[in-house]
């Protein structure tokens, strides 16, 4: 899923591919082969070794993956991601330098070489794949309702053949995404996530369709405010991705990675995954290797 | 280069003609609230009394200094919050305005804020000599009001009525941040589900476009029509 | 309202791209309109017939309208213009129609008596227009070139729907960090009134000064 503002840029982007078919895909066929060459040479891994800082790529506006916070400062769970990668390379979670780039300029800026990587709530996609290497995933997203507090609703069932009205970013697809669970629904399409979310407090839903980690976030800001239903569906993974044929640089990323989710490293993530997701995250069993299922 | 399909426009016409009908609406609906605000203003800022005239002369200021879009979402948005945290739910209920009577609301509340203004040059471009003159013919204040002031001030600020309510047909374009299927809206719709894009907006300019001609025309000629005779 | 003193920084930051949006408009809407404005009356049959429809079009539409066809409508046609330049682009080609028709009645209710004296004076069409017309002129053009200073600083308020960094956008964004818009919306309500009200202070004040002058 996309989430957020960058949203309406993907939707625009589709205007682009559909009318005129020069959008990102287009843009991996008619890639010059230099960068490439040097690619294989080196190495991206040395690359950035060298460089003394990683280049990575993500968004600037949606909690909990990329926002800022009172101070203006860069935060969230995929901007975490980049500084524990920044800590596996050179042991200093400071050395690196964030690309705020819209969501539909993540694949381009990769083919381009204008980041090493991109960190922003990436949906696995198998059409992606064809474009990109994604590292392991990091985060499973979903979809998801939210209601206020004392609504009597606390399920996807509950607000099914009731004619409810559904609040819901602006997106091409989403009404038929939200029909698909709610077919009697009435879909209200806003601008931004904060007007679905004043939709609700305002009572002129009775739902807000969101992404579980919006959702949570949103539940998180206020508990006495917002709850979320019982139920997740279109569940997938999240992940980094990268430009494909380096397989030394995606495998050390991957290592880095399963580090910090799943070994020596773990307290960071650990706290981040509290904070932005509020999930707390048990450290994987001695015994068998149980992150690899 | 881009090909371009008129037929998209052809098929959705009807989600156009009824954007474009509910538009005229809601700035009709607009304008006459809006008047009546207009001109209570106008009289507070006539009648001498100083606290009176000082707050009609803030509201004048606040709503005209502040966009229209944040009006619209504090009537839709904050009016129902607002209600729901003062009010017990079943007067709450009742206070949640649905989309496009929270557009008539912001629209009337921003529209009185400049007429209160043209009404209030009306007022006072009706000669003192009338207002004598109907008092001596035995007239109080409010019939004063009412059959010399009004009357004649209408004359004389019809053309800026006109071209507010073209403004207000236009404003009623931001009443699609507030979910109000008006004709930004299916626009806005066609655009995103057919990716015709040009033919979309080219399309939806149109009917704005040709829309306040045609109420310009009509308005010009009913203003010759009732071009003073007094 | 804890929520705006915690991030009035950031607020305060979005107001200045507000600004620089106001200022970059007004400034090209101004330079547009003064062109137009003079080309309405003087130019060519041709320069006058373009002028005239690009006037009435833009002046016909809503400025929102105007935004999204340049925002969504130059890229389909292969020019891929970012939120911020398209906002730019649609508000001053708005703020230029305006202005045209402003310079022109600002000009047009100049006295014939003073263009034939400098004509008299020998003085060429420029140079004329300069140092004659324009000066009496100017007056009367203040107040309404005023209002569209202060509706072109609230019109950026629509470029927020095209996720251009605002003000609106910076309330709107920590909005969503912290699920709690309305007091976001309030504060960013009150900044854009203090900025216009400021201006149209400003403007009262100096067209208080030009009518003594």
């Amino acid at each position: 899923m996309l989430a957020g503002a960058d949203r309406l840029r993907a939707n625009r982007r589709r205007v682009l591919t559909q009318g005129l078919v020069i959008g990102g895909a287009a843009a991996v066929g008619s890639l010059p082969g230099r960068a490439l060459a040097q690619e294989t040479a080196e190495g991206r891994l040395k690359t950035v070794l060298d460089r003394g800082r990683v280049i990575v790529g993500t968004g600037s506006s949606t909690p909990p993956w990329h926002f800022e916070d009172e101070a203006g400062q860069l935060v969230g769970m995929d901007v975490e991601m980049g500084h524990i990668l920044a800590n596996g390379l050179f042991g200093d979670r400071d050395k690196v330098e964030f690309v705020q780039q819209a969501a539909d300029a993540r694949v381009p800026n990769l083919m381009t070489d204008k980041v090493d990587i991109t960190i922003q709530f990436m949906s696995v996609t198998v059409d992606r794949a064809r474009m990109v290497d994604f590292t392991l995933p990091y985060y499973r997203e979903a979809l998801t309702l939210l209601f206020v507090k004392d609504s009597p609703f606390t399920s996807l069932a509950d607000v099914q053949g009731k004619g409810v009205k559904v609040a819901a970013l602006q997106n091409v697809y989403i009404e038929d995404l939200v029909k698909e669970k709610i077919p009697d629904a009435e879909v209200l399409q806003f601008d931004s996530i904060a007007n679905t979310i004043l939709a609700l407090e305002s009572r002129r839903v009775d739902t807000t369709f969101a992404d579980f980690s919006t959702a949570g976030w949103v539940t998180a800001q206020d508990p006495g405010k917002f709850k979320i239903a019982e139920e997740t569906w279109g569940n997938h993974n999240y992940a980094a991705a990268v430009r494909p044929g380096d397989q030394r640089w995606i495998n050390f990323v991957n290592e880095i990675f399963l580090s910090a989710m799943a070994g020596l490293d773990f307290a960071p993530f650990h706290d981040a995954y509290l904070k932005y997701l509020g999930i707390d995250v048990p450290l994987a069993p001695a015994g068998f290797p149980t992150q690899f299922l | 280069m881009y090909d371009l399909d008129w037929g998209v426009v052809l098929t959705h016409r009807d989600a156009f003609l009824s954007g474009l009908w509910l538009a005229l609406r809601l700035a009709a609906w607009g304008l006459g609230f809006g008047s009546l605000i207009g001109l209570a203003l106008a009289f507070a800022r006539v009648s001498g009394s100083r606290p009176v005239s000082a707050l009609a002369a803030a509201y004048v200021e606040a709503l005209r200094n502040v966009p229209l879009l944040l009006l619209l979402f504090m009537i839709y948005f904050g009016l129902p919050i607002f209600a729901v945290k003062t009010f017990p739910p079943e007067i709450a209920g009742k206070l949640i305005l649905d989309g496009s009577t929270s557009a008539i609301v912001g629209l009337a509340l921003y529209a009185g804020a400049y007429l209160g203004e043209v009404f209030r040059g009306g007022i006072l471009a009706v000669g003192h000599s009338y207002r004598e003159a109907a008092r001596s013919l035995g007239l109080t204040g409010w019939g004063v009001a009412r059959y010399v002031t009004l009357p004649i001030m209408l004359r004389t600020v019809f053309p800026s009525l006109g071209n507010t309510f073209i403004s207000l047909f236009k404003d009623t374009s931001l009443a699609s941040a507030i979910a109000v299927p008006e004709l930004t809206f299916a626009t806005r719709e066609l655009s995103s589900d057919t990716f015709r894009v040009i033919e979309a907006w080219a399309a939806g300019g149109a009917l704005y476009l040709a829309t306040s001609f045609a109420i310009a025309l009509i308005l010009r000629a009913m203003e010759r029509r009732i071009r003073w005779s007094v | 309202m804890q929520v705006v003193w915690d991030n009035i920084g950031l607020l305060l930051i979005g107001l200045r791209s507000t600004l620089i949006l106001s200022a970059v408009t007004v400034v090209s809407g101004s330079a547009v309109g003064l062109l137009g404005g003079v080309g309405l009356l003087f130019g060519p049959l041709p320069v006058r017939g373009l002028l005239r429809a690009y006037v009435d079009i833009v002046r016909g539409l809503p400025l929102l309208v105007l935004i999204f066809f340049i925002f969504y409508g130059l890229p389909a046609i292969g020019l891929d213009v970012r939120g911020f330049e398209a906002g730019a682009l649609a508000l001053s080609l708005f703020a230029g129609a305006h202005v045209s028709e402003i310079v022109r009645g600002g000009i047009n209710a100049v006295p014939k008596g003073q263009i034939d004296a400098a004509k008299a004076l020998g003085l060429t069409f420029w140079p004329r227009l300069a140092w004659v017309v324009f000066p009496q002129a100017a007056p009367s053009m203040l107040p309404p070139w005023i209002n569209v200073v202060v509706e072109m600083v609230k019109g950026t308020s629509l470029v927020v729907l095209v996720s251009v960094n605002d003000l609106l956008f910076a309330a709107t964004k920590v909005a969503e960090r912290t699920a709690n818009p309305m007091p976001l919306y309030l504060a960013a309500a009150a900044l854009y009134f203090v900025v216009n009200f400021a201006i149209s202070r400003s403007g009262a004040w100096l067209e208080r000064r030009l009518s003594y002058g």
